[in-house]
C-alpha cells in the first residue's frame, strides 16, 4: 500500500516531467483504483495548469530608460578622448609619432626561417633593429621583420604596442604594419599601439607620417603633430581627436591626472600595471581626480587614489581589486 | 547598431516562451549566443549594449514575479548587467541566456533574504498586492490573471518561492533544492502544499 505522502511525491514528480517508468506506472495504478484518488489527483493537476500563464500580463521594463540609466552609470563612453594641445606634459616628450593599432585581420606571416620575431610578454622590452633604429615594446606586444630589412626595405609587423625610435634615412621609408593599417614615416620617431579586435589608433606627437587602409597610400591620411586617427576595421583611416595624457605612460613610467572622471583614471592604472578594477557603485566613477606618478609602484597609486577620492580599495582575487565607499 | 537589430528580432520573451524555445531553441538561441560571443571579442560595449536590449525584460520579469514591485526589479536587474560588466573579461565560455536567469534568480532571492534579515519583506510586498487590487481590470481574463498572482504571492515565504521557481521560472526540484538549500524532498512537498494552497485560495476558478 502507497502511502498519501508517496502518492504527493509521485504527484509532484510527474507535474515536474522528472518521474520514471516504474513511478509513473505506481501512480497509474493508484488512479485507477479509487475515482477520489483521480479526482484528487486532477485537482491538483488543474490547479497548475490554472496558474500557467499568470504572468503573461505582467508590467513591461522600460529597455531603452534602463540601458540609457546602465550606460550613463557603468558603461561611461570613452571611446575616443579630446585633445588638449597646450600645455600637454607629453608634447615634450622626444619627436615621437604614436600609432594605437590593433586589429582583428591576422598578420600574413612571411615564411617563419626569414623572419626575425622580437617578442616582449610579462616585461617590458627595448631592441635595437639592424638599421639602428630602437624598439620599445609594451608588454605582450611583438614585432617582426624580414631578412631584407634595412638593405631594400624598412617594413616591420607589430602585434600590441611599441614605441620606435626611427634611424634617419631619406631613401629608405620606416614602414609599421598593424593589423589592416600601414604606417609610412616620414618623420623620425614613434609609438604604435597594435592590439587585436580593436581600431587601429595613431597618435602622432610630432613628424609627419601617411596612415594608410587597404587602399594603400591611395587613401592615406597625411598626419602632422599633435593629430590622431584610427582605422576600424573594413573602413578607411578617419581622423579623430585624442586627449588621453597616459597614452605613453608604460613607456616614460609616468601617469598623468588632471580632473579626470575615475573610470578613465582606473582605466589608465589598469593598462599601466595589468590589474583589473570592479565596481560595485557606479555613482563612484563620475569623482574626478587630479594627480601625477613618476615611475609609481601599485600600492601607492592605490593608496594615494583612495585618500583623495575619498574611496576604498580592497584587494578581491590576484591582480582584481574592488572599489568601494 | 546592425548588431542590435539584428538581435532584438528575436526578443526574449519571458519564461512562458522559454519551453517553446527549449524545442525548436537550438537553431534560434544558439547563433544569438554565438554573436553575442564574438561581438564580446570584438567590441565589450557594443557586445554589452546588445546582451542589455535582448535579455533585460527577461531578467528584470524573473526578478518581478519572486519581487512583484516594477521599481525594485528593475534596479535589481541594473545590478545583474553591472555584475555581468564586472567579469566582462570571464564570460567566453557562457550561455548568455541561461547565465542572466540564474543570475536573475539568484539576486532576487538574495534581496529577500536580506529584506527578511531587515523583517523588511511585508511592507515591500503589500503595495504591489494592493496596486493589483486597486487597478481593477475591466476583462475578465486579466482579472484572473491578477487573482492567481495574488494567491501565488499570498503563499507562505518559502512555498511562494519554490512554487515560483518551478512553475515560471523553469527550474528543476533539484536546481531550486540547491538554489535554496534545502532537500529535493523538501522542494517536493512544498510543491504539493503551495498546489493545494493554491487549489483553495482559487477554487472560485477551478469548478
Amino acid at each position: 500500500m502507497l502511502s498519501n505522502d508517496h502518492i504527493d511525491t509521485l504527484i509532484a514528480r510527474e507535474i515536474e516531467g522528472e518521474i520514471s517508468a516504474e513511478e509513473m506506472a505506481q501512480l497509474q495504478s493508484w488512479l485507477e483504483a479509487d475515482p477520489a484518488n483521480q479526482a484528487y489527483y486532477e485537482a491538483l493537476k488543474d490547479t497548475w495548469d490554472l496558474t500557467a500563464d499568470a504572468y503573461a500580463g505582467m508590467p513591461e521594463p522600460d529597455v531603452e530608460r534602463n540601458w540609457q540609466r546602465f550606460s550613463g552609470n557603468v558603461a561611461a563612453p570613452e571611446p575616443l578622448r579630446v585633445v588638449t594641445r597646450r600645455n600637454s606634459w607629453w608634447r615634450m616628450a622626444a619627436a615621437a609619432v604614436v600609432i594605437v593599432a590593433a586589429a582583428g585581420l591576422v598578420f600574413t606571416l612571411v615564411q617563419r626561417g626569414k623572419e626575425t620575431v622580437l617578442v616582449a610578454d610579462a616585461d617590458k622590452k627595448t631592441f635595437t633593429l639592424p638599421d639602428g633604429s630602437r624598439v620599445y615594446l609594451n608588454r605582450n606586444s611583438q614585432v617582426s621583420y624580414n631578412a631584407g630589412f634595412g638593405d631594400d626595405n624598412r617594413t616591420v609587423k607589430l602585434k600590441g604596442e611599441a614605441f620606435f625610435d626611427v634611424a634617419a634615412d631619406a631613401a629608405n621609408p620606416f614602414i609599421v604594419a598593424a593589423g589592416a593599417s600601414q604606417t609610412k614615416v616620414l618623420g623620425t620617431s614613434f609609438v604604435i599601439k597594435a592590439y587585436e579586435h580593436k581600431p587601429v589608433q595613431l597618435d602622432v606627437v610630432t613628424g609627419k607620417v601617411a596612415f594608410s587602409g587597404k587602399k594603400g597610400e591611395e587613401g592615406a591620411l597625411v598626419l602632422t603633430a599633435g593629430n590622431s586617427a584610427i582605422l576600424q576595421q573594413d573602413k578607411e583611416p578617419q581622423q579623430v581627436k585624442n586627449g588621453d595624457p597616459n597614452f605613453m605612460a608604460w613607456k616614460e613610467n609616468r601617469l598623468y591626472f588632471h580632473n579626470m572622471p575615475l573610470y578613465k583614471t582606473l582605466t589608465a592604472v589598469e593598462n599601466y600595471f595589468n590589474v583589473r578594477f570592479v565596481v560595485s557603485d557606479s555613482s563612484l566613477l563620475t569623482l574626478n581626480y587630479t594627480g601625477t606618478f613618476s615611475d609609481p609602484s601599485l600600492a601607492e597609486v592605490l593608496d594615494v587614489i583612495s585618500k583623495a577620492a575619498g574611496v576604498t580599495i580592497s584587494e578581491e582575487e590576484k591582480d582584481v581589486y574592488r572599489i568601494s565607499r | 547598431m546592425k548588431a542590435t537589430a539584428l538581435l532584438l528580432s528575436h526578443p526574449a520573451r519571458g519564461m512562458n516562451a522559454h519551453a517553446e524555445n527549449q524545442h525548436k531553441g537550438y537553431f534560434c538561441t544558439m547563433p544569438e549566443n554565438a554573436r553575442l560571443q564574438s561581438l564580446l571579442q570584438e567590441d565589450e560595449r557594443q557586445f554589452m549594449e546588445a546582451l542589455f536590449k535582448t535579455y533585460f525584460p527577461l531578467v528584470c520579469k524573473s526578478i518581478y514575479r519572486l519581487i512583484p514591485d516594477m521599481a525594485t526589479a528593475e534596479d535589481l536587474a541594473q545590478e545583474v548587467f553591472i555584475k555581468i560588466w564586472n567579469r566582462r573579461d570571464q564570460l567566453n565560455e557562457v550561455y548568455f541566456k541561461a547565465y542572466l536567469h540564474r543570475a536573475a534568480v539568484n539576486m532576487a532571492l538574495d534581496h529577500i533574504d536580506k529584506n527578511k534579515r531587515r523583517g523588511g519583506v511585508h511592507q515591500e510586498l503589500s503595495p504591489a498586492v494592493e496596486d493589483l487590487r486597486t487597478t481593477a481590470p475591466t476583462v475578465h481574463v486579466r482579472e484572473t490573471k491578477q487573482k492567481i498572482r495574488e494567491a501565488v504571492d499570498q503563499l507562505p515565504e518559502k512555498c511562494r518561492e519554490i512554487f515560483i521557481l518551478s512553475r515560471y521560472e523553469e527550474m528543476s526540484y533539484k536546481e531550486i533544492a540547491q538554489h535554496l538549500q534545502l532537500s529535493v524532498k523538501t522542494v517536493e512537498n512544498q510543491m504539493i502544499t503551495a498546489l493545494k494552497k493554491l487549489r483553495v485560495s482559487l477554487k472560485e476558478f477551478l469548478e
